[in-house]
């Protein structure tokens, strides 16, 4: 979807990758996801921000994987395990990146008109979205509901902050 | 003709990317409203570059303005102007124009610059200019009528034979480019070789004494055979994803190579033959980015017979070594260097026909660019025969220029006397020139090529001539590194900035890191090393200031105490413990400090690849990698690390590189000692010596009275050092050691018995104890009389008798 969030909601249906996090449901949408990876070796990077897990390799390509605990600002006591799987964005969405989530969950086809546009609603009325701290400008869409839970809809495009704005938090040298 | 074309097209587009820099300069200044002197330093060179090329184009208006633009920048980066509002817009405009002017070269005589050129003359005035306008006026006059005098001449279309491959848009642009040199010589450049001429034929029919000597056959012929063979432009990022693609099968392959069953015959066939595709496929895929250096030797040809007409000087040109193969990205970035150091040769260095005449030489200078492999490397010298380097004159520069003290001089050695040209702001021209000579050369020159891994060295004798050599890895994106440990995770320090590993055991350990105020250092060789924990850098984000250096050091010295204490038990029980300590030696830029780390795991190749976006601004990594065995490393940035651990510039202080040297009076040089059979110590300098090989003496092949060893597939001549200087000979032991002297380009090395040490070492000549020729003087080294041996006399007087052997 990029950034352009407008064209995302005219489509028809959408078909969101979920996956599950400190026990809610995500979605980004699968026409941004590469592939789903196995938690394999991760080189941590020192001095990086604590949303930064590290590198991996993957087939001969370096990818950078981020951990939404810290970007979502959850509480990192209710991590029970790091392990989990990777889920790594095609190449159109940014550098190339993954994220490590929990368990990755069905792909779901979504009515956009369904998903309550964040910038409609504001982030506090939506209940899942109260305790995530520092979620960054536009990361979460909006919300859409499913049957039995609530689908919290991502942009993969922002996980790593729009264009430069990204490397704001970083423990660099300053 | 062809070439020339290319070398305007090629100016067209380097000149737009400086531009380009240029104009994200002033959207930055603008924002902020602040000008940085790197900021004027970075615009002055783009602005220089332009102007260098414009003049030996012959695209005076583009030649005018720059050159206006660039004295008003010095005159920033002088401090003698302050940045305002009015200069900037000027400055903008001027940027503004030579876009302008580059959209389409040919019609750039058209345009009218003087009275920009103006303003940025009056804004170099401080106010009030009113005396100094009518001069400027004039100026401008004749400016105009040179203008109007090259804008007269009616462009046309240049009879340029489109290559078969070239599509329609280059040919136009060859066409307009074509025509560019047409309108831009001005009138008087007739009797001069015209530009479509070819060169080699130029200079058969202009023996004027301007006429510049092609020699470089081999680029022609190379160029002639490459004509008939098809070419098809693919675009680079294309190449790189077929690379990586590449390296990805690798792994394939490896991953199958693992997993297969041994024991089927079929398998292991298939597995054999994908083996070897996989590897030519990678080795093909690695040359495709590989050109011919000769492709940039030739544009320079060129500007070598502009330059020595400008100049009235008779200068040769030489190229050797054309074919040698370089990666693309390589050849890009190292035309502007080599574009300086040329422009250097023939400036300063080869004299006027008159002096040389004077100084009893040939009529005609030579500059001989020339490029080779070696040691995994590619070695491109630029040599001259000209006047070579004052060192007087280099001493003086420095002092008035205040880039070092008189005191700081008084220790340096000849070499780093003449290192000093490489110091920002050094020009040793007593005039501005259009040709060089404004003190950016020889900075840009290191700087540059020291950022893609290369390096700089320069010899030069007063009277002969001086030699640069480059040194540079054969691609950008593939560096040699060392692989070392540290906790569970392994780093990449880029083998560039290592000098050397040292490791200490047990008693060491704990004796020889010492504490000096705040930090740790070691003594290494009578210089104070400062020393940097990598453990404790990765673990702590914030720069180290003075009381988190006091804290570490501290807990290291705690850590150190507890450790004897173990010690002594175990020996007392008798389990004596064992304990060691590595650390690396880095050097970044003046930093030079050890890198202690837990574990050397030892040396890989490795391909770089850029930090994300994301952790970029990461100042400890230049980059990551991937290890042989698939995890990823990152790579180690040494200047990077030092700054962070807030280690200072040592270099700079004298009395710290002397911990221990009392006196005064000698200087300190490195050198390599050694011993030839008799009581005689001998020591050598150790920059002269480019490797000492161990070799066996039955090994040595005769043919009638010379010797010859074989070196990695090249036939070396062996010279003894008793042959040379007349000493008595020495026992022939099964082992030795040739020392391959680092100047000479025939292959030969200097056999000596026994090595002794290496090291710093107070050198307080006495030329009077001992002569002999090839022998610079004697020197007390350990209270023992040490012959100094000058390698390079050596050299030369062997050069000569070789030279003299292959005539007869």
């Amino acid at each position: 979807m990029n950034n352009n969030i407008d064209s995302f909601f005219n489509r028809f249906t959408v078909q969101m990758c979920t996956f599950r996090m400190a026990n809610r449901l995500f979605g980004v949408d699968i026409l941004d996801v590469k592939e789903v990876n196995e938690n394999v070796n991760i080189t941590p990077i020192y001095h990086a921000s604590p949303d930064i897990c590290g590198y991996i390799n993957i087939r001969g390509q370096i990818l950078l994987v981020v951990n939404l605990w810290e970007t979502f600002g959850f509480d990192q006591k209710d991590n029970a395990s790091q392990a989990g799987k990777i889920v790594v964005f095609k190449s159109s969405v940014d550098e190339p990146f993954g994220i490590l989530v929990d368990e990755v969950c069905d792909v779901v086809s979504v009515d956009p008109k369904r998903i309550v546009d964040r910038r409609a609603a504001g982030g506090d009325a939506i209940p899942e979205m109260r305790d995530m701290r520092h979620a960054r400008e536009g990361v979460v869409i909006g919300v859409c509901p499913l049957e039995k839970e609530l689908l919290l809809v991502l942009n993969a495009g922002h996980i790593l902050g729009a264009g430069n704005k990204a490397t704001t938090k970083q423990g660099g040298p300053n | 003709m062809e070439t020339d074309l290319d070398i305007l097209a090629e100016y067209v587009e380097e000149s737009r990317a400086h531009l380009e820099h240029a104009e994200k300069i002033f959207v930055e200044i603008k924002k902020t409203g602040e000008t940085s002197p790197d900021a004027i330093n970075d615009l002055f060179r783009a602005i220089h570059t332009i102007k260098g090329s414009a003049g030996y184009l012959e695209l005076t208006n583009i030649s005018t303005l720059t050159h206006a633009m660039e004295s008003l920048l010095d005159d920033l980066r002088e401090g003698a102007l302050v940045m305002n509002p009015d200069i900037s817009e000027a400055l903008i405009e001027g940027v503004d124009m030579l876009n302008n002017m580059f959209d389409d070269v040919s019609k750039s005589a058209e345009f009218d610059v003087n009275a920009l050129v103006d303003v940025l003359k009056r804004l170099r005035q401080t106010p009030p200019a009113t005396d100094n306008a009518p001069a400027a006026g004039k100026n401008a006059e004749t400016a105009a009528t040179s203008a109007e005098g090259a804008a007269g001449v009616t462009p046309q279309p240049a009879p340029a034979e489109p290559s078969p491959v070239a599509n329609d848009d280059e040919v136009k642009e060859a066409e307009e480019a074509g025509a560019a040199e047409e309108v831009g010589a001005p009138p008087a450049a007739e009797d001069a070789p015209s530009p479509a001429t070819p060169p080699t034929r130029a200079a058969e029919r202009d023996p004027a004494p301007q006429a510049v000597h092609q020699v470089a056959q081999p680029s022609t012929s190379v160029s002639d055979v490459t004509k008939h063979e098809e070419f098809l432009r693919i675009r680079v990022d294309i190449l790189d994803r077929l690379m990586m693609l590449a390296g990805e099968l690798v792994l394939v392959r490896n991953q199958q190579l693992m997993h297969m069953d041994q024991a089927d015959p079929t398998l292991r066939g298939i597995t054999t033959s994908l083996n070897a595709v996989t590897t030519e496929l990678q080795e093909t895929i690695m040359r495709t980015r590989m050109q011919p250096i000769g492709t940039v030797f030739s544009r320079f040809s060129r500007m070598v017979r502009d330059l020595s007409r400008k100049l009235g000087k008779d200068i040769e040109f030489v190229t050797e070594g054309d074919d040698v193969e370089l990666d693309k990205n390589m050849l890009e970035a190292i035309a502007d260097p080599l574009t300086h150091l040329i422009r250097n040769a023939c400036d300063h260095g080869v004299e006027t026909p008159a002096e040389r005449a004077a100084a009893g030489k040939a009529d005609a200078g030579r500059v001989t660019l020339s490029a080779y492999h070696e040691s995994g490397q590619i070695h491109v010298d630029i040599q001259d025969n000209g006047r070579g380097m004052s060192r007087e004159t280099i001493r003086k520069k420095v002092l008035e220029k205040k880039l070092k003290t008189e005191s700081e001089l008084s220790h340096v050695s000849d070499q780093e006397l003449l290192d000093m040209i490489f110091l920002p702001g050094f020009s040793t021209a007593t005039v501005v020139t259009e040709v060089s000579g404004r003190g950016v050369g020889m900075d840009v020159v290191k700087t540059g090529v020291e950022k893609f891994g290369g390096s700089v060295s320069i010899s030069s004798t007063e009277g002969s001539g001086s030699i640069v050599k480059l040194r540079l890895p054969l691609t950008l994106a593939i560096i040699p590194s060392l692989i070392v440990q540290s906790g569970d995770e392994r780093f990449a320090i880029p083998q560039v900035n290592l000098e050397e590993l040292v490791c200490l055991y047990d008693e060491d350990v704990l004796t020889r890191i010492e504490c000096a105020d705040v930090r740790e250092v070691f003594r290494l060789r009578e210089c104070l090393l400062p020393m940097v924990r990598l453990r404790e850098a990765l673990a702590r984000v914030e720069v180290f200031d003075d009381a988190a250096l006091s804290s570490v050091t501290g807990m290291n010295a705690e850590a150190r105490k507890e450790l004897a204490a173990k010690m002594k038990e175990a020996e007392a029980a008798g389990h004596p413990l064992h304990v060691s300590l590595n650390f690396a030696v880095l050097r970044a830029g003046n930093i030079r400090f050890g890198l202690i780390i837990d574990r050397i795991i030892g040396s890989e190749e490795i391909v770089v690849k850029p930090m994300h976006r994301a952790v970029k601004d990461i100042a400890l990594y230049s980059g990551t990698t991937v290890l042989g065995d698939g995890k990823v490393a990152m790579i180690l940035d040494a200047m990077g690390l030092a700054r962070h651990y807030n280690v200072r510039d040592v270099s700079g202080g004298p009395e710290e590189k002397k911990v221990a040297a009392g006196s005064e009076s000698g200087e300190l040089r490195s050198l390599l000692l050694f011993s030839n059979g008799g009581s005689e110590q001998f020591g050598i300098s150790m920059q002269d010596v480019k490797r000492v090989e161990a070799v066996e003496t039955s090994k040595i092949e005769r043919i009638g009275s010379q010797e010859y060893l074989t070196l990695d597939g090249v036939s070396t001549r062996v010279v003894r050092l008793e042959d040379g200087l007349g000493l008595q000979s020495c026992s022939q032991p099964e082992n030795m050691f040739l020392l391959i002297p680092q100047t000479s380009r025939k292959p030969y090395g200097l056999l000596v018995e026994k090595l002794i040490d290496s090291g710093h070492y107070e050198v307080r000549l006495n030329h009077d104890s001992y002569r002999a020729a090839g022998v610079e003087g004697t020197v007390l080294i350990k209270n023992k009389m040490t012959v100094l041996v000058n390698l390079e006399q050596l050299v030369n007087m062997i050069d000569c008798m070789w030279y003299g052997e292959q005539t007869a």
